[in-house]
């Protein structure tokens, strides 16, 4: 589901502080309302009718615009806890929805301001030149991640065959026979492959980086979030360019078969390419 | 073999698991106290786990053990290979 747009033919841009009713109620209501901001667009986009934001009874996404652009934003109740699957994924679809089709900065889980005004006058006027420069800076561009994960059998039998120390030590082990007595051992050798681990994911990463840098405008490694990642690369690339990424991608893929699972995932917003 | 996109181009997001989002938007985008003082509001953010990949006497431990159930398949195969010839 897209869940933000260009508008076809956009008029001007409205005037500064203009904003469509999130968050303007008064009275002791207001107090456990806030509103939600999800990323900085430029000012011609329109929410999808219905698309509802994150936090429990979450209200309908909106636009508070100022000048050349606009903040995605939702009302939510600031008394309640947030991170909830559902809260999660709601903020990633919308952003990676919009990063389809137009340019966004996202803003990290959990940006919450007043109300919709303050969003307009205290975040998009004092920045507006900055965030609009780095809109024009996005254009036609989003993140994808390659994601791969070696396959357990195949790199301990690599790790074993190339290191000596490692071969050694796990036959050594398979002769004491007893856990207890083995415990520093098994440590020494799970170290060593653990090594060979981070050094197979630098060479690999390292490899992908290649591959990919005709396809790409930048690229940056990621932290492993699992002992067996193979590579975790985030990309900025043109998103009339996505079949040739694939492709390029699903080559390597061929490559690793049998030794790495590849995933590709996109188009993204630019989580880790938005700067200002 | 095959690399799906998720989404495969139409700017469709599937629904992809939870970890993946996790990994994907947890501490990454813009920090809005840079740009905000005044008018932030702080809300409780459900604990979430973050996983950050730290070697420990664990993970040795598991790779030992990885490494070592590596070698009962492959004798168990050298056998059945052995037992079928």
């Amino acid at each position: 589901m897209p869940v933000a747009k260009q508008s076809e033919g956009a008029g001007q841009p409205e005037g500064a502080g203009r904003s469509e009713g999130v968050g303007q109620s008064g009275g002791s209501a207001a107090a456990h309302r806030g509103c939600y901001v999800y990323g900085v667009v430029p000012h011609d986009v329109e929410p999808v009718p219905g698309a509802l934001g994150v936090g429990e009874s979450a209200g309908h996404v909106q636009v508070a615009r100022h000048g050349e652009i606009a903040a995605l934003v939702s009302e939510i109740n600031v008394t309640r806890p947030l991170g909830r699957p559902e809260d999660l994924r709601a903020h990633q679809e919308l952003l990676d929805g919009t990063a389809s089709t137009v340019p966004v900065l996202p803003f990290r889980f959990g940006a919450v301001m007043t109300n919709a005004e303050a969003v307009a006058g205290e975040l998009l006027a004092p920045q507006h030149e900055e965030f609009a420069a780095a809109l024009e800076g996005l254009h036609g561009l989003a993140e994808y991640m390659i994601k791969g994960r070696y396959v357990g059998q195949t790199v301990l039998s690599e790790i074993l065959a190339e290191n000596q120390q490692a071969a050694r030590l796990r036959e050594s082990l398979r002769r004491i026979g007893d856990p207890d007595a083995s415990r520093a051992q098994r440590i020494q050798l799970g170290e060593l492959i653990n090594e060979a681990v981070c050094a197979k994911r630098v060479a690999d990463t390292r490899t992908l980086g290649e591959v990919l840098a005709g396809h790409v405008v930048a690229s940056r490694v990621r932290e492993p979030t699992h002992e067996m990642d193979a590579v975790h690369l985030a990309v900025l690339a043109e998103l009339t360019h996505q079949q040739e990424l694939e492709n390029a991608v699903s080559r390597l893929a061929r490559d690793w078969h049998g030794r790495i699972t590849v995933r590709l995932l996109g188009p993204m917003a630019p989580y880790d390419f938005a700067i200002t | 073999m095959s690399v799906a996109t998720q989404p495969a181009g139409g700017g469709r997001p599937s629904p992809s698991g939870l970890a993946d989002v996790i990994d994907t938007i947890l501490d990454k985008g813009l920090v809005i106290d840079a740009y905000v003082r005044i008018s932030l509001v702080g809300i409780e953010l459900v604990t979430i786990d973050a996983r950050v990949v730290i070697a420990s006497v664990d993970t040795y431990l598991r790779f030992a053990e990885a490494v070592n159930r590596l070698d009962i398949s492959d004798e168990k195969a050298g056998l059945t290979d052995l037992a079928g010839s």
